[in-house]
């Protein structure tokens, strides 16, 4: 059995919390410093690669599935910045079908089209739909695909929560030869105490957080003109700072398996943080508290 | 990407343009196979369909000391019947029973608790987990299940990933559970030296089509290792140390022996069926020269075909006007013993159409352009319009359209449990066809019923509901 071309590496995290961006600015980081990289979006809203492609359209690998005849991979596939091959799944439309099954199916047919043997990637990203609702949003972590998943998250208790349950899929899985988990990205870091909070969840589900990424105008900026930072700001702070996640991923090959706090434990957990956030605001100081 | 890497392999259309619709003569199809791509065809109505989790469940019925576990609702083990009846049941069947609460929230606690009951309760040396429509939707995980428990019972643990829809050719089915069966028996190498033995192909065979084959390649002194019928895991295992392997029927069986060829090394005798006197003994060259035992061949060959002649004494279909109806393989090689035994060959219906039958087209299109072939899986309306416009003296098919096809007061002869492999099969075929022409007044009486199809139907064009696809 030949071994498997690339490093490949699924990014979860709560619908809307930048995890395409995210993910297509670690791309471009990455085919930056002169890897060839894949980039994969796995949700049927096929929006994961279009600030790689300047927002052009792309024919999502679903949209040829009853394609019998000699399928290519040029035909699901864009050249975007930098060279990374962008591919989308696709899916259905809204209300309709069964996403799920799309995903199956779509990393299927890459499989059949031998991607990975003909682009030779050193990186592959599989950028997953926020809301993991059923088995086939987990096929990226599962079946031997990712070797190491990372969950995308902000200081908010909502995309916390969401963090929380995805590190039971990842938990779930990893035993038996899924994805192990290689570490949290914190997001839309603006607050003082976000950091800290997201440090702390991280902790105490027995991982870490990898980088933090500033909520920024340059990436707002960089969207609507549908680019990423680093193809728009490259300069900027904020394209450094995903230069450095870039790094991580790259020089790092740790991952663990997550231990998600149970309902109790993590209503507990939110109650303790709610209490000292709210401290920070009315002025009281603890000791060893490096808000 | 090693062949054994996926789930499953692809299927029969994208590996080998399979048709399962399509009506024309033998010089346009092979026109048609000729080239590069070839447009897939649609029914825009069909009578019947088999799926490939019931041709998945033939080969894993034959698999003996195993159990099967179907992982869904309750209804797909009704298909354990009609394996029942067709005489390949050496697994034991069992079915987790999905209900609504599964299909939602994952039934793999319910797979992993049936694994490890059948374990306790038969100690089988496999246990084969099979996929169906509804859990190839809902995703549900049977890997981890594979996985955990293949360790923790030491016990060889197969999933077969058949869908009931990824392919519209039910022969895919085959291909998916022999996929399995090498992917997760077979091993990772080939065998460090290759031993002096032949496997036998052997893929959902009548169990005395495969004496037959056995008893004649014995007479060669050839030792032989039969696969997947009535087999073992063990000899799964073996089959990769083969000099050789030999099918039975290069169409059913051509997954099995591309994978033992490509991943393994073992050279594939690709050869047409050995069914009729010439196609048994062209079957039988082709091993011997293989094996360097030409004249032992030769020696066997001759001597049979004074014995069958013997048999036969006087019978001759000479102007009987014949139509078959049969799986692609069979069809093709019961043509040739028609044609032996002096017949004429109206016409054929065959179950699908592709790449592998390119040299029976080619071989076909050099004596009989125009000999018409309808391909279809159980469209007994097309076959019955066609056969009132051929109005042959006889037509050989299996149990499924017989019934229908005497209606129309045609002699019928169907070859469902008669073994026609070898030499000897010559001489069953020819008996029952001569029982079967010796008395029409059976035919005559049915004939008198009317038919189930309107007339209206009969004034269309026998492929009115075939069309190209349009994408």
């Amino acid at each position: 059995m030949s071994e498997k071309i690339g490093k490949h590496i699924a990014i979860y995290g709560k619908g809307g919390i930048g995890k395409s961006t995210t993910a297509s600015n670690i791309s471009a980081a990455l085919t930056d410093s002169g890897y060839r990289v894949i980039q994969i979006g796995c949700d049927p809203k096929s929006d994961s690669t279009t600030i790689l492609r300047g927002g052009n359209d792309l024919p999502t690998v679903l949209d040829t599935l009853r394609e019998q005849s000699k399928l290519r991979i040029e035909d699901i596939s864009a050249i975007g910045f930098g060279g990374v091959l962008c591919i989308e799944a696709g899916g259905p439309v809204p209300g309709v079908g069964c996403a799920g099954r799309g995903i199956n199916a779509a990393v299927e047919l890459l499989q059949e089209l031998n991607v990975f043997d003909e682009f030779k990637p050193d990186f592959v990203l599989y950028d997953v739909l926020g809301d993991v609702v059923c088995g086939g949003f987990a096929v990226p972590i599962r079946d031997g695909l990712a070797d190491r998943a990372f969950v995308v998250t902000s200081s908010d208790f909502m995309a916390i929560f969401a963090a929380n349950n995805l590190f039971k899929a990842v938990n779930k899985y990893a035993p038996s030869g899924g994805a192990r988990l290689g570490g949290v990205i914190a997001n839309s870091i603006l607050a003082a105490y976000a950091p800290e909070l997201i440090d702390d969840f991280a902790e105490k589900t027995g991982t870490n957080v990898i980088g933090y990424v500033p909520r920024s105008l340059v990436v707002a900026q960089s969207e609507l003109y549908g680019k990423t930072v680093i193809e728009a700001a490259p300069q900027s702070e904020q394209a450094q700072v995903y230069r450095n996640l870039a790094k991580y991923i790259d020089e790092n090959e740790d991952s663990v398996i997550p231990k998600p706090l149970n309902s109790p434990e993590l209503k507990k957990w939110a109650r303790e943080w709610g209490d000292r956030i709210f401290e920070v605001e009315t002025g009281v100081v603890h000791e060893m508290a490096s808000i | 990407m090693s062949p054994l890497r996926p789930k499953a392999p692809r299927s029969r259309e994208k590996r080998l343009d399979t048709l399962g619709a399509w009506l024309g003569t033998v010089s346009v199809a092979s026109k048609e196979f000729a080239g590069d791509e070839i447009p897939q065809r649609i029914r825009t109505f069909a009578q019947s369909r088999n799926d490939d989790l019931l041709y998945a469940l033939r080969i894993l019925a034959g698999i003996r000391d195993s159990v099967t576990i179907i992982h869904g609702p309750r209804g797909c083990v009704a298909s354990s019947l009609h394996h029942l009846a067709a005489g390949g049941n050496n697994t034991r069947w069992v079915v987790t029973n999905l209900d609504e609460r599964d299909t939602i929230m994952g039934a793999d606690g319910k797979l992993r608790k049936s694994v490890v009951a059948m374990y306790r309760r038969y100690h089988p040396s496999v246990v084969f987990i099979v996929g169906n429509p509804v859990i190839a939707i809902n995703n549900d995980d049977i890997q981890s299940v594979v996985e955990e428990l293949n360790e923790e019972l030491e016990l060889p643990i197969v999933p077969v990933y058949v869908t009931g829809f990824s392919s519209q050719n039910a022969v895919s089915g085959y291909d998916t559970a022999l996929h399995s069966l090498m992917k997760y028996l077979a091993g990772e190498t080939s065998a460090a030296e290759k031993k002096e033995f032949l496997n036998l192909l052997s893929v959902a065979e009548h169990p005395q089509d495969r004496k037959e084959a056995q008893h004649l390649l014995e007479e060669l002194g050839i030792t032989l290792n039969v696969i997947p019928d009535d087999s073992t895991i063990d000899l799964f295992r073996l089959a990769v140390a083969a000099r050789a392997s030999i099918p039975l029927c290069p169409d059913a069986s051509e997954y099995l022996g591309a994978i033992l060829q490509q991943k393994y090394g073992v050279p594939l005798i690709d050869v047409t069926r050995p069914v009729g006197f010439g196609g048994t003994g062209r079957w039988l060259r082709s091993i011997a020269t293989f094996l360097g035992k030409e004249d032992a061949a030769e020696e066997l060959h001759r001597r049979k075909a004074v014995e069958t002649a013997r048999q036969l004494g006087s019978f001759s279909l000479k102007g009987v006007k014949v139509y078959i109806s049969l799986s692609s393989a069979n069809a093709f090689s019961v043509l040739g013993l028609v044609e032996e035994l002096g017949g004429e060959v109206a016409g054929l219906t065959i179950t699908h159409l592709d790449r592998l039958h390119i040299r029976h087209l080619e071989e076909l299109v050099a004596r009989n352009p125009s000999l018409q072939i309808h391909v279809s899986d159980g469209q007994a309306f097309e076959e019955i319009s066609i056969l009132r416009t051929h109005s042959p003296d006889l037509y050989i098919g299996d149990s499924t359209h017989v019934g229908q096809v005497a209606r129309l007061g045609i002699p019928v002869v169907s070859l469902e449990s008669l073994a026609l492999v070898g030499y000897s099969g010559v001489v069953r075929v020819a008996r029952r066809i001569k029982t079967a022409l010796a008395n029409g007044s059976y035919g005559d009486s049915l004939a008198k019923v009317n038919s189930p199809y309107q007339d209206a139907w009969f004034r269309r064009s026998h492929n009115w509901h075939i069309k190209q696809e349009v994408k």
